[in-house]
């Protein structure tokens, strides 16, 4: 039941740097992203070969059209801004539904695959992560955008510099110095 | 040092010790801090956090488990479970889940008034905005609308909120049957089955086409298909353009029905010109395009294009330029005509398909039927007919845009089409003429068939034009589109204009007052408040005027005008005696309005930029100019522009941007560029303490509250922050406003906050909950001024419009309401206009002022006890006495002007008393009831003059006649009677008439026979050629009282109908329901205009003043609720002069 074209226009102004259309972006990235992966991983038993970046790339080629060659990195940002944020919400849904089964669940657990559990970044991490994540926006979006881009997008420290039109080095910079201020913040709100 | 720069420091110091070795980290952190100790400890603070173990990295492993959380997510993961059977959306009860999909979950429900089963189905939560859920319930009721067996109908739209936020839902038609393609291979259908089927599909579309709606996404999925008599099925289309944006292309809607999966699905039907992604290109034939494309799928068992698995630019590019493989290569059989129409359908050219879907159907019934199609036709009276076919698709088209697109002009433009095809037509006519005498016979009779039919047809579409117009001027109110409504309003054709079109006029204007200032496309802004009586308004780099705001709204000239002023910014001086005012030459001067003489003129600063007069509290003025990195202020003498004091603001090299004087003219605040609020003493000029406020960037305006304690800052990115001006802190925030700030005022007491706002609205903010208390509809373009009139409760606004308006900004409901406090059973209007008459269920009669519902007097009866009050009221011709029709039976005559009850007759009828008339001449009145009877009473003396079985079960309605020989009479039968009373009346007045003498009874001459349920209302046209009757089921019937013909009928309400009035002129109808709405509609074809939502639950009964300009509804939640449809009319209006309406006004701007 959709005007598929304002999808695609949807998609074009998003990456034209409209948050609002980022925002309206999720549902449809989260969906791509997921039938992607699921493709991916029925099709190749390594599963190592596909990361999370290369997937955001797909979804976008596969949205917006053209090809590897030609990747316009500047244009991509603000969709691999909003590709982070599915990212993310997926993440903390499923670390939240993960720790509610370790915590509580006790009758569920025999039916987990230890692998399932063990791969996973620590639920703990992402959901304490993502508690903090909103402060260090406010503090300073920059490093907010260059933690979701890395974190959640799985960019690299090139990749995240050319989305976000800065240098390497800055990009580095504002990575290190937002880890250790994530990490500080992570321990003061839960001294365990 | 500022925070950031604090931090700015911290980061530095940080990243260059961090790759420093262990040892000499201390050393560094010290030298590099200098001596900040608190520096130092922060740096140390966060290198005990810097650690490279690889947590928060994004290593191999995080990536992998990623990919897997992606994989394995879940699409309730964002939308919540679905809810269990059993459980509750409103007033559904949750059955079983149908499907689910990107956009939310459709399930079974059922309903519990009218108790069915429907599909619901509920849109994920927190997809729309409230702005967006608003039109879309105004689109979805618009959608409601299309009433058609082959499209599944939509029954309501609301929101439902548990708590967890709003939570859009549709309920709609269940269609119990398979996808299109899967029918037509269960059933076997062969190629002419199929066509048929699709033929019907096609009227579905046009009715939708018809009523301005688009499809937009017809596809096999979207179209189901149930038994049907034929054999053949019945197709039900869904999903009508549901959540489609309103008019402009509001892509962020489109996330409701947005679906990946669904993407590619949907490309396969998608026109050359829809993939093109233009809006304004996509019309009627882009559905048939996609009507083509299903044909060639069911016919040919495959698409026409091969898109597979490819990206959108890639299938774009082959929808437009690949030519699908001909379906006679699938199958000999479909040579010929079957391939014509497929193809013709699908041409990528839009002009040259099918023009409409009426057209499309028209050419597959001829083939069915064994005629030749119209696309093989050839002679002149083909070229003729596909003519008017083309120009008549062009008209549909453009209607459809209009509408489509609210577009202005386009209505015009759509009726020079229809000139265009007539004049074409002549000409035709003319050439054939020519042609050989036989066949120019013949053609002849057939063109002239064919203009009658253009003709018919055209009339036809102006006046759906015109509904449709209604629609969505209503619809665009809700969301407070008030210029596009107005504009829709305007373009209406002044001979279709009802009372809907004044009741939406009156929506889209609620001020009290306007005039227009000088030409009509100036910005109007305010000189400060309203000083001394008087206020200045500045229209952007014109003239500026003062007025005398008490003979401001009289037409009086301005007591000054300072022509070609190029005023930056002015405020009023010395009680409102001078007013100051700054320009683009940066000097400042200050001119007498008594005398209108220069009283001085400084050039105070040597800077160049943006020069303001920020305040005037009484003889003082103060005056700032903004510079790079720093600002100039300074207190000037308001009669003589000599310097008190001087000043310098700076905020860390910022620019800064606005400045603000505290009331009490103590604090003087500013804004930087980068949204720190600051605070200087206002007498000094000195810095208080370095606190500031910080807020959003861009904040455009900085207003302090009337008691000082709170400032309200406005930016451009949609927002109002209050502060706390003492603590430095954000108290309240309002975001989610459609439309910027463009100014704001507070209120003289402080608790509310008016914002003008860029979409031409005005909205009054609670300041401490930022909550919307009214929204003030009527400029056409952005308001920018705003100020508080001196009487300090009416508001005032200058708008981009060129109108200055006044205001009650005290939240008013639109459709103002009357509490009864119980029941209002009954309504009844005199015939003189003058009372209205309520009957409640306590048995009580109110008369009210049907102006303003306040009651004049209260009358009770005596009735049984336990019985329901009073059922019907109407009055005697001469409006002198009031007849109550009551629950035990009993009829109640009581005198209007003393109140006095004159008669009781106990016992008129078994069980209820339904309805009474009093006959021509006021001396016999008949009674209706529920044992079925007319009885007849003489209202002199209260006698038994006849009774009369006149349906079986109860008779609910009786209705004379203009001229009082026929009565009507509407029963528990489903039927409506016709009695004639000639002889009955004729044997009541016969002179001498002694009392034993019986009169004849009345005789029936017709019976309408409606349905077989009961028949709760009907109503007889002014001039009685026409009568109206609505049953429990809510069907509505229009019939012709001359030949008995049934003319049209309608769906009228979910639930009963209660209530029929038609207009004193006899065009509309107004109908009242079950369903708590009541609907307007046109009188001689049945199309609703308007539905009029407000009441809580059901209505018992409506009744339209006698002027025929108010509405008064009143129902079971107690209330009567007043839709007035002209302003002036409103209880408390004492001046209104509409721009539009009355432009007389227009102010005398006198030029230089």
């Amino acid at each position: 039941m959709g005007d598929t074209a304002e999808v695609t226009m949807l998609i074009a102004r998003a990456a034209g740097g409209d948050a609002k259309a980022s925002e309206d972006l999720l549902p449809l990235l989260y969906d791509e992203l997921r039938a992607l992966a699921r493709g991916h991983m029925s099709r190749e038993r390594n599963e190592g070969t596909l990361q999370p970046t290369a997937l955001v790339h797909e979804a976008y080629m596969r949205l917006l059209g053209g090809d590897g060659a030609d990747i316009k990195w500047e244009n991509r940002a603000h969709f691999f801004g909003a590709a982070a944020l599915a990212m993310r919400r997926i993440l903390v849904e499923r670390a939240r539904s993960r720790n509610r089964i370790k915590r509580g669940g006790g009758m569920q657990r025999a039916e987990l695959r230890e692998d399932a559990i063990g791969a996973e970044p620590e639920a703990e991490e992402v959901l304490a992560l993502d508690a903090v994540l909103d402060k260090l926006r406010e503090m300073d979006p920059r490093k907010h955008e260059v933690v979701m881009l890395r974190y959640f997008a799985g960019l690299s420290i090139e990749e995240t510099a050319r989305a976000m039109n800065l240098s390497a080095a800055t990009i580095k910079n504002e990575w290190t110095f937002a880890k250790a201020w994530l990490r500080r913040a992570i321990a003061e709100a839960d001294p365990e | 040092m500022s925070a950031t720069d604090r931090q700015r420091k911290i980061e530095e110091v940080f990243l260059a010790v961090a790759d420093a070795p262990m040892e000499r980290r201390d050393a560094m952190i010290d030298e590099l801090a200098a001596g900040d100790a608190a520096l130092a400890g922060e740096v140390r603070s966060l290198l005990g956090h810097h650690k490279d173990d690889g947590v928060l990295e994004p290593s191999r492993e995080h990536r992998r488990a990623m990919m897997r959380a992606v994989a394995q997510a879940e699409p309730e993961l964002t939308m919540g479970a679905p809810i269990a059977p059993g459980g509750r959306i409103g007033h559904y009860e949750i059955k079983g889940v149908l499907g689910s999909g990107g956009m939310g979950v459709v399930y079974i429900a059922e309903q519990d008034r009218p108790r069915r089963i429907v599909a619901l189905k509920v849109i994920r939560r927190g997809l729309a905005s409230r702005r967006m859920l608003r039109r879309f319930e105004a689109e979805a009721e618009m959608l409601g609308r299309l009433q058609h067996t082959g499209i599944a109908q939509i029954f309501e739209a609301g929101t439902w909120d548990d708590g967890g936020g709003p939570q859009p839902y549709i309920a709609m038609e269940l269609v119990d049957g398979p996808a299109l393609t899967r029918w037509v291979e269960n059933k076997r259908l062969g190629t002419r089955e199929s066509l048929a089927l699709m033929a019907k599909v096609c009227d579905a579309v046009h009715h939708a086409h018809q009523r301005g709606v688009l499809h937009r996404d017809l596809k096999p999925g979207n179209i189901l298909v149930q038994d049907g008599p034929d054999g053949i099925g019945q197709p039900k289309v869904l999903d009508f353009g549901i959540a489609r944006p309103l008019g402009d292309a509001d892509p962020a809607a489109t996330t409701l029905k947005t679906d990946i999966g669904q993407l590619v699905g949907t490309l396969a039907y998608m026109s050359p010109e829809q993939i093109g992604g233009s809006a304004e290109e996509v019309d009627v034939r882009s559905d048939v395009y996609a009507l083509g494309v299903i044909m060639y799928r069911l016919l040919a068992g495959r698409l026409p294009l091969d898109l597979g698995d490819r990206s959108i630019p890639e299938a774009a590019r082959i929808i437009m330029e690949q030519a699908p493989a001909p379906l006679s290569q699938v199958s000999k059989i479909f040579r010929g005509d079957v391939e014509t129409i497929v193809f013709k359908a699908m041409e990528k050219d839009k002009t040259r398909r099918y023009q409409s879907a009426a057209d499309l159907a028209e050419d597959l019934r001829r083939y069915l039927a064994g005629m030749p199609i119209s696309a093989k036709r050839d002679s002149a009276l083909y070229v003729l007919g596909k003519q008017l076919r083309r120009y008549r698709g062009v008209a549909i088209a453009s209607a459809a845009a209009a509408i489509a697109l609210l577009g202005l002009g386009a209505y015009s433009a759509w009726q020079w089409r229809v000139n265009t095809i007539l004049a074409e037509q002549q000409m035709l006519l003319a050439k054939s003429a020519d042609s050989a005498r036989a066949s120019a016979e013949r053609e002849r009779e057939e063109a002239t068939r064919l203009r009658v039919l253009a003709d018919s047809r055209a009339e036809d579409m102006r006046r759906q034009l015109y509904s449709s117009s209604i629609g969505f001027a209503q619809a665009a109110l809700q969301g407070d589109y008030v210029r596009r409504a107005r504009e829709l309003l305007t373009h209406c054709p002044t001979d279709l204009r009802g009372w809907e079109w004044d009741y939406l006029s009156r929506l889209s204007d609620t001020s009290l007052a306007s005039r227009i200032i000088e030409k009509p496309d100036v910005s109007l802004f305010f000189c400060g408040d309203v000083v001394g009586g008087r206020f200045g308004i500045r229209g952007e780099g014109q003239s500026l005027q003062i007025f005398d705001e008490s003979t401001f709204w009289s037409g009086a000239k301005p007591l000054l005008v300072v022509p070609e002023s190029y005023a930056i910014n002015a405020r009023l001086s010395l009680g409102g005696k001078a007013i100051a005012f700054s320009s683009a030459d940066h000097v400042v001067r200050s001119v007498s309005v008594e005398s209108g003489k220069e009283m001085f003129k400084l050039r105070p600063f040597a800077g160049r930029a943006n020069l303001q007069c920020v305040s005037a509290d009484g003889d003082r003025l103060l005056i700032a100019e903004v510079n790079m990195g720093r600002s100039d202020v300074m207190w000037a003498s308001a009669s003589d522009g000599s310097t008190l004091l001087t000043g310098e603001i700076t905020h860390d090299g910022d620019v800064i941007t606005q400045f603000a004087v505290s009331p009490d003219g103590k604090l003087l605040a500013y804004v930087t560029h980068n949204g720190k609020v600051g605070f200087l003493d206002a007498q000094t000029f000195a810095p208080i303490d370095d606190r500031f406020i910080q807020a959003d960037r861009s904040i455009h305006k900085l207003v302090f509250s009337p008691d000082g304690k709170y400032i309200a800052m406005a930016s451009a990115m949609v927002s109002l922050q209050i502060a706390d001006v003492e603590q430095r802190r954000r108290v309240a925030l309002i975001t989610g406003t459609q439309s910027a700030f463009n100014q704001i005022v507070f209120s003289p007491d402080g608790t509310q906050i008016a914002g003008a706002h860029d979409d031409g609205v005005v909205k009054i903010y609670e300041s401490a909950s930022g909550r919307v208390l009214s929204s003030l509809r009527g400029h056409t373009s952005a308001v920018f001024g705003i100020a508080y009139a001196s009487d300090g409760k009416s508001l005032l606004t200058g708008g981009g419009d060129g109108t200055i308006r006044k205001w009650d900004p005290s939240p008013e409901p639109d459709n103002p309401v009357v509490s009864m406090g119980t029941w209002p059973q009954c309504l009844g209007l005199s015939p003189d206009g003058n009372v209205l008459a309520v009957g409640l269920v306590s048995g009580t009669l109110r008369l009210c002022d049907p102006a303003s519902g306040k009651t004049i007097r209260d009358i009770a009866l005596s009735l049984r006890q336990r019985a329901s009050g009073i059922w019907g009221v109407t009055f005697t011709r001469d409006s002198r006495k009031i007849i109550a029709t009551c629950a035990d039976g009993s009829i109640h005559i009581a005198d209007v002007a003393s109140g006095a009850i004159e008669r009781t007759i106990l016992s008129a009828h078994t069980g209820r008393a339904l309805n009474a008339r009093a006959c021509i001449g006021d001396r016999l009145l008949l009674s209706v009831g529920e044992d079925g009877l007319i009885r007849a009473w003489s209202l002199a003396t209260g006698r038994s003059e006849g009774n009369w079985p006149a349906h079986p079960g109860a008779a609910f309605v009786l209705n004379l006649s203009p001229d009082g020989n026929r009565a009507f009479t509407s029963g528990g039968d489903g039927i409506v009677r016709e009695w004639d009373l000639t002889q009955t009346l004729a044997d009541f007045n016969a002179p001498g008439r002694g009392l034993e003498t019986a009169i004849t009874a009345p005789k029936q001459v017709r019976e309408y026979k409606h349905s077989s349920a009961e028949m709760f209302s009907m109503c007889l046209s002014p001039d009685g050629t026409r009568l109206a009757s609505g049953d429990s089921a809510g069907l509505l019937k229009l019939w012709d009282t001359r030949t008995g013909v049934l003319l049209r009928e309608a769906k009228g309400h979910d639930g009963a109908i209660h209530r029929i009035v038609f207009s004193p002129d006899g065009r509309r109808i107004f109908t009242g329901g079950w369903d708590s709405v009541a609907r307007v509609w046109v009188a001689d074809t049945l199309e609703q205009l308007l539905l009029l939502r407000g009441h809580q639950y059901m209505l018992y009964h409506i009744e339209l003043t006698q002027d025929g300009r108010t509405l008064i509804t009143s129902s079971q939640d107690r209330k009567l609720r007043f839709w007035y449809s002209r302003a002036s009319d409103m209880p408390g209006r004492i001046t209104n002069t509409p721009a539009a309406a009355n432009p007389s006004v227009d102010a005398t701007a006198p030029k230089p």
